[in-house]
């Protein structure tokens, strides 16, 4: 009789426990569901009309371009901004996953360093580019030519004492009054100092240690404050990109641009199809359009930008003819890691 | 049972409070989803008038020649005509958009404004392109200022090429500012309900809350791509999104929760601090029932487990006034019985080692009396004096006998001692009485206390037959079942009656002169237990009979007092 009074309490015990468990499962449900009932697939966006950019241009460039990109072709893009040498070292670091489509923008070294990670893709409009640097193997396309230029500030330097070209940048007298964006982190400063290094003749160390005189310390954060310090009078002079100069110049800001004696450099920046593309049919459609005609002229009416086509001539507010220098791209790069290194150095 | 409790008290808590906070999660986001309909009502009509006045005021414009055969004009009088006429179409319209006229070369030439957002505009690139490409209909396309930001920012553009014939006139292309839509979505957004406006890619062209600026869509579009759920919250805002229809635009209405996610964890945090409250009532309220009804049974027990190992002296105290109190009192009512029991089973054991102690004194060194009386018995025979020998023997023999440390002695044994007894008797009272003794073979090997009849066949002598010439002691043994009856008859003058009384009453009256009654009584008692004893009484003719009753045991081994 015992034996059966606990068989049956045994038995409500583990009823009890079955009530109990369920109860919670089911209160645990009811929890969940109202969460995902709304309807969640109503906005799907195929993987055809998708692309995903990598930019280093600054926004005002990038995003008119894209947007028009959009509204021409249907394709919906995805654009992440960082410095030049921030996005090609997460390509790199990254090489065998996917991270994007296309690299938009960079200054050519810095693309012909990455070669490898890209896709070659020779573009329809192929035949009307005409650029001092360009890639053999289609690995990239060019984009803009982009001819490095000094600035002054209008209000502290006059046009009697401004420094003529390079050499006289380097005088004593713009010492710790030079706008230059660190080379670690923007490329086209990188492409600067490789451009004083050719021009000048003269080895790393001296180099970098004289230019870290003109500049007084390691460099400007990026590109964008360097021209802020000039415009802003907290620098005299600086080196930066025609066309943002131009840019700034339409804004109303105070500066001036020289265009160096000695000859300039001009590198353009292009676009690249990675080799991990996922789209690679939007990604070619995207190239297409960074060279072709319309976008072209408004890269020149609108951004200031000089034309990598030859059908088209630069904006009439800059100087059609400007002095030239034979600028070696290769060893420009082959020379970056070293160069880098010893600024890295000498910054501590 | 502790379980069963702690199980009650949380368990359909936390049930019923879940279910609670799921409902009302449920109602409350029906009612959210119900105003946001209603919003998305409004907006809708208000942007559809909206595009009715844009609609009616470019076909005015373009049906004006006052206006469009003067797009060229350069002369100042004819401009201002122009103008007059430019304002007089869209003097109302003030509030919803700037008008301006660009000729064919996207060169603006006339403008509501002060000054138009952009002087010229490219014709292969942007609005003047996508109106070209729609020549039917206003075409919209967002418009943004990067270097130079202006205070009250043009958002949106919209255009239409004015075509007269075949030819291309120019484009009247519309202005909106941050401050026209704000206009026109007035009193349906406000900082609870956030209304924004996104292209067809869903980039964002306007907003009414100037701190979500950017952040919202740029979230929304992060999404799409990453193929999470679009309309989840972003920043306490739950985003409803719908098309405006008529256009590619779409609309984010943006309805603060008024209970976000971070209240419903907290809610469901209160909900699990009261469980743990109710646990801990729960166990408060179980640990003091326990006491209640747990504590008396076990005091009980441990009183119990005291007596086990022999302590009698415990009591429960009664305080309770309900069934316990009487399992308390019956369990003093029992050790203290017990405890009496063992009192009294002390006190008997005490009393008959007195009774031996006092046997024990009446007896004297032995050995030197063995001898001497040897000595006598010796001389007695040497000399021929055989009654010297004979009592000397025999008094030897009684010696012998109540030193001896057995405490029962077989029955057989106890007779001769008696009869060792009466020879000496004999030859003091001069043989005036004669003693006779049956003792059947079956009860000769009884157990019987040591010097249990001699007493009485002493007092018999001593009280009974002192006046007799003839007297005569008669010693009886039988059985009856278990019971060994020894009689001892003498037809002397009979025991008084008074003391007859006295010693059938088993009372602790010791009768100086009858001790030896009581001690033979007691020695029973004890031995043996209160049933079995002395019994005397008056002989039928004359004299006394007094009958030894015990039980009947036969061997030859020590027993024990039980």
């Amino acid at each position: 009789m015992v034996k059966r009074g606990e068989m049956i309490r045994m038995k409500f015990r583990k009823i009890g426990k079955l009530v109990c468990l369920n109860a919670i499962l089911l209160i645990m449900t009811i929890g969940c569901r109202p969460n995902t009932r709304m309807d969640e697939s109503d906005y799907v966006l195929s993987e055809e009309n998708q692309l995903i950019v990598y930019t280093s241009h600054k926004k005002e460039i990038y995003e008119p371009l894209i947007k028009a990109f959009e509204e021409q072709t249907g394709i919906w893009v995805q654009v992440y901004y960082s410095g030049t040498t921030d996005l090609l070292k997460t390509i790199e670091e990254n090489k065998d996953a996917f991270v994007c489509d296309v690299m938009f923008g960079g200054s050519a070294e810095s693309l012909i360093d990455s070669e490898a990670y890209f896709l070659p893709y020779k573009c329809h409009e192929y035949d009307h580019l005409n650029t001092q640097v360009f890639s053999e193997n289609y690995m990239w396309t060019p984009f803009s030519n982009l001819p490095l230029v000094i600035i002054t500030n209008n209000k502290t330097v006059y046009s009697a004492t401004a420094p003529r070209g390079w050499e006289d940048l380097l005088g004593s007298v713009w010492e710790d009054k030079v706008a230059l964006a660190n080379p670690q982190i923007s490329g086209s400063s990188y492409t600067a100092i490789a451009m004083l290094q050719q021009l000048l003749r003269i080895d790393d160390e001296l180099l970098v240690d004289t230019l870290m005189v003109q500049i007084g310390g390691e460099g400007e954060s990026s590109s964008g404050v360097a021209i802020d310090n000039v415009a802003s009078g907290r620098k005299q002079i600086g080196i930066t990109l025609e066309t943002t100069a131009r840019q700034y110049i339409e804004a109303g800001e105070n500066i001036s641009i020289i265009y160096p004696i000695e000859g300039t450099a001009v590198i353009p920046d292009g676009t690249a199809i990675l080799k991990n593309a996922k789209h690679i049919e939007n990604a070619k459609k995207f190239v297409d359009f960074t060279v072709a005609k319309d976008t072209q002229e408004m890269l020149v009416n609108r951004f200031y930008r000089r034309s990598v086509r030859d059908d088209i001539s630069c904006n009439e507010n800059l100087p059609q003819n400007i002095v030239i220098m034979n600028f070696d791209v290769n060893w420009a790069s082959e020379n970056k890691e070293h160069i880098l290194e010893t600024w890295k150095n000498k910054s501590k | 049972m502790v379980v069963g409790f702690i199980i009650v008290a949380v368990i359909p808590l936390i049930i019923i409070c879940t279910l609670l906070v799921q409902s009302f999660k449920i109602i409350f986001s029906g009612e959210q989803k119900q105003k946001a309909s209603e919003t998305q009502n409004e907006i809708n009509i208000t942007v559809v008038d909206a595009f009715e006045i844009f609609n009616k005021t470019v076909i005015d414009i373009e049906n004006n020649p006052d206006i469009i055969d003067f797009i060229n004009a350069t002369d100042n009088q004819e401009r201002k005509k122009t103008y007059s006429a430019l304002y007089s179409e869209t003097d109302e319209k003030k509030e919803l958009m700037e008008v301006n006229i660009y000729d064919s070369q996207g060169i603006c030439k006339y403008s509501t404004d002060t000054l138009p957002v952009e002087d010229t505009l490219p014709l292969n690139w942007g609005i003047l392109k996508k109106a070209t490409e729609n020549p039917e209909e206003i075409s919209f396309l967002e418009y943004k200022k990067y270097l130079k930001n202006d205070k009250d920012e043009t958002l949106l553009l919209g255009a239409k090429p004015i075509i007269k014939g075949n030819e291309l006139l120019g484009f009247i292309v519309l202005e909106f500012h941050d401050s026209n839509f704000d206009k026109l979505f007035q009193g349906i957004y406000n900082s609870r309900n956030v209304i924004a406006i996104m292209s067809e890619y869903w980039e964002e062209i306007y907003i009414s809350e100037i701190k979500l600026k950017e952040s919202i869509t740029e979230e929304l579009r992060t999404r799409l791509f990453n193929h999470q759920e679009v309309e989840v919250s972003i920043n306490g805002y739950k985003p409803y999104i719908f098309e405006l229809p008529g256009t590619s635009f779409s609309i984010v209405l943006l309805q603060s929760e008024i209970l976000s996610k971070n209240n419903f964890k907290s809610m469901y945090q209160i909900i699990f601090i009261f469980a743990i409250i109710s646990l801990l009532l729960s166990l408060l309220v179980t640990k003091a029932l326990s006491n209640y009804l747990i504590s008396p049974v076990k005091q009980l027990s441990s009183a119990m487990n005291e007596t086990k190992s022999g302590n009698f002296d415990i009591g429960i105290e009664e305080v309770r006034e309900d069934e316990f109190s009487i399992l308390y009192r019956d369990f003093n009512e029992m050790t203290h019985t017990i405890r009496k029991y063992n009192q009294q089973s002390i006190q008997n054991e005490k009393d008959l080692n007195e009774a031996n102690i006092a046997m024990m004194h009446a007896q004297l060194n032995p050995h030197f009396l063995y001898n001497t009386l040897d000595t006598i018995k010796w001389s007695g025979v040497i000399n021929h004096i055989p009654e010297i020998s004979t009592m000397a023997s025999s008094l030897a023999k009684i010696l012998r006998m109540s030193i001896s440390v057995d405490k029962f002695i077989s029955l057989e044994d106890e007779l001769s001692l008696v009869k060792s007894y009466m020879e000496i008797q004999k030859i003091r009272f001069d043989n005036h009485f004669k003693y006779e003794c049956s003792l059947p073979d079956e009860l000769k090997e009884a157990l019987v206390p040591k010097l249990i009849v001699q007493p009485i066949v002493e007092n018999s002598i001593l009280h009974g037959l002192m006046e007799s010439e003839e007297g005569l002691i008669s010693v009886t043994c039988y059985h009856e079942g278990e019971v060994l009856f020894i009689e001892v008859i003498d037809n002397g003058c009979g025991i008084d009656k008074f003391v007859l009384e006295n010693l059938n009453s088993k009372g602790d009256n010791k009768l100086k002169d009858h001790i030896g009654f009581y001690n033979i009584n007691k020695i029973i008692s004890l031995s043996y237990g209160d049933e079995y004893g002395l019994n005397v009484g008056l002989n039928k003719e004359s004299g006394t009979r007094v009958v030894i009753r015990i039980p009947l045991i036969i061997g030859k081994e020590n027993i024990t007092l039980s």
